[in-house]
């Protein structure tokens, strides 16, 4: 039986959402034991709203909790009965899978680095998260980790990327594009244009060539390779940009008595365009290029994204994915 | 004996002689470390020399001094 840990208090919806989840996974499936990390009693007090008998569980007790501002490093240096810096313990002894969290990013690739270390071949483990657009959904790697990064460690998102991508979304040869200010293999900077020369030489990569932002949003790739730096600006430009249309729609609506008979008849279609770009179906992003899985989800997750983030990750390991990275690298 | 033993852990990590280590060389900007290189060096220090630098001093480690300084101030 495939064992999931689950971090219960990281998010920002408190231990209740974490645990709904739970509940409606276990509603349908019985092929997962969840070891849920967080405060016990709170836990225990959500458990108990539930009318639920066949719920597999264990309570690992983690009463420490890493704040969003808390340093990350010094976090998982003293903080050592929070659910992240036990739960990885659990990973490194066997003891769970692997583990869910929406808590500290920080924290979580400071465990993935120093505690459950990178694989062989890979000097930084990296976020891959996933962008919709409007054609196939979009992995972007990396979104922040690594502000300053080196051509070797773009290369390296590339190979890991390729391999999630292709197990995830069953794409036997994803296109691979590198963020840059122009198509032309000339365009860039200094870290662009080392990085193509060397993801262009792996002939197993379908490596597209530069891309360029605004080109992004129609999906002409399906992976994205940037550096942390560039690749949050593009993310939060995109989120701000995508929420930004959608209060101006809404205003324009709501202005008369006209429009709003108007945005009554096309509102089914804009439900479909809000469903189209939910990037919570693909659940949560996975820490790529670590010898143990663990999965971020957002901060702010409501018990769907978890619910998805729990399927992607019985996913993952049904098809061995920690197997198949580290596969990739000794090619 | 540490300072050497702490030389050779930064000089392994900024890929350069260990003669070549100036004592105010910045991790940053001279030996292009970034926080989590420097992070990777303390942990290797700590184990090295069987001690736990303070987590105040970790912090505000920016030189190769300050590394040699938070080493002998355990």
């Amino acid at each position: 039986m495939i064992k999931i840990g689950i971090d219960a208090s990281g998010g920002d919806n408190g231990e209740f959402e974490v645990i709904k989840a739970i509940v409606e996974y276990s509603k349908k499936y019985n092929d997962v034991e969840f070891i849920i990390f967080g405060d016990e009693d709170i836990i225990k007090d959500e458990i108990s709203k539930f009318k639920i008998s066949n719920l597999n569980y264990i309570i690992s007790d983690a009463k420490d909790k890493i704040e969003m501002n808390d340093h990350p490093v010094i976090s998982i240096r003293t903080k050592t009965n929070s659910s992240i810096v036990k739960a990885s313990k659990y990973l490194c002894e066997g003891k769970i899978d692997a583990f869910i969290s929406a808590g500290s990013t920080g924290a979580l690739v400071a465990i993935a680095q120093f505690i459950l270390k990178p694989i062989n071949g890979v000097d930084r483990p990296v976020l891959g998260a996933i962008v919709p657009t409007n054609n196939t959904p979009m992995l972007l790697v990396d979104s922040g980790c690594n502000v300053d990064s080196k051509p070797e460690w773009l290369y390296q998102y590339a190979i890991l990327a390729n391999s999630y991508y292709k197990l995830m979304f069953n794409k036997d040869n994803p296109s691979i594009g590198l963020l840059s200010v122009g198509t032309e293999e000339n365009k860039g900077n200094n870290l662009t244009l080392a990085t193509y020369k060397l993801i262009r030489n792996n002939n197993e990569l379908n490596f597209i060539g530069n891309v360029e932002a605004r080109d992004l949003t129609r999906g002409i790739c399906d992976i994205l390779i940037t550096d942390g730096f560039a690749g949050n600006v593009f993310l939060k430009t995109y989120e701000g940009t995508a929420k930004l249309i959608f209060e101006l729609i809404k205003e324009q609506i709501m202005s008369s008595i006209f429009t709003k008979i108007g945005g009554l008849i096309i509102k089914p279609a804009l439900k479909n365009i809000l469903l189209k770009y939910d990037a919570k179906v693909y659940g949560g992003a996975p820490i790529l290029g670590t010898n143990y899985l663990i999965v971020k989800c957002h901060g702010n997750s409501q018990f769907g994204e978890y619910l998805s983030t729990i399927s992607q990750v019985k996913t993952l390991i049904n098809k061995n994915f920690i197997k198949t990275i580290k596969n990739s690298f000794e090619r | 004996m540490n300072a050497d033993k702490v030389k050779e852990i930064i000089a392994k990590h900024a890929n350069i002689d260990i003669d070549k280590l100036d004592l105010n060389s910045d991790f940053k900007n001279d030996l292009h470390l970034d926080s989590i290189d420097l992070f990777q060096v303390v942990m290797e220090i700590e184990e090295a020399l069987n001690i736990k630098i303070d987590n105040d001093k970790l912090i505000n480690i920016k030189t190769v001094k300050d590394a040699l300084d938070s080493v002998n101030n355990v």
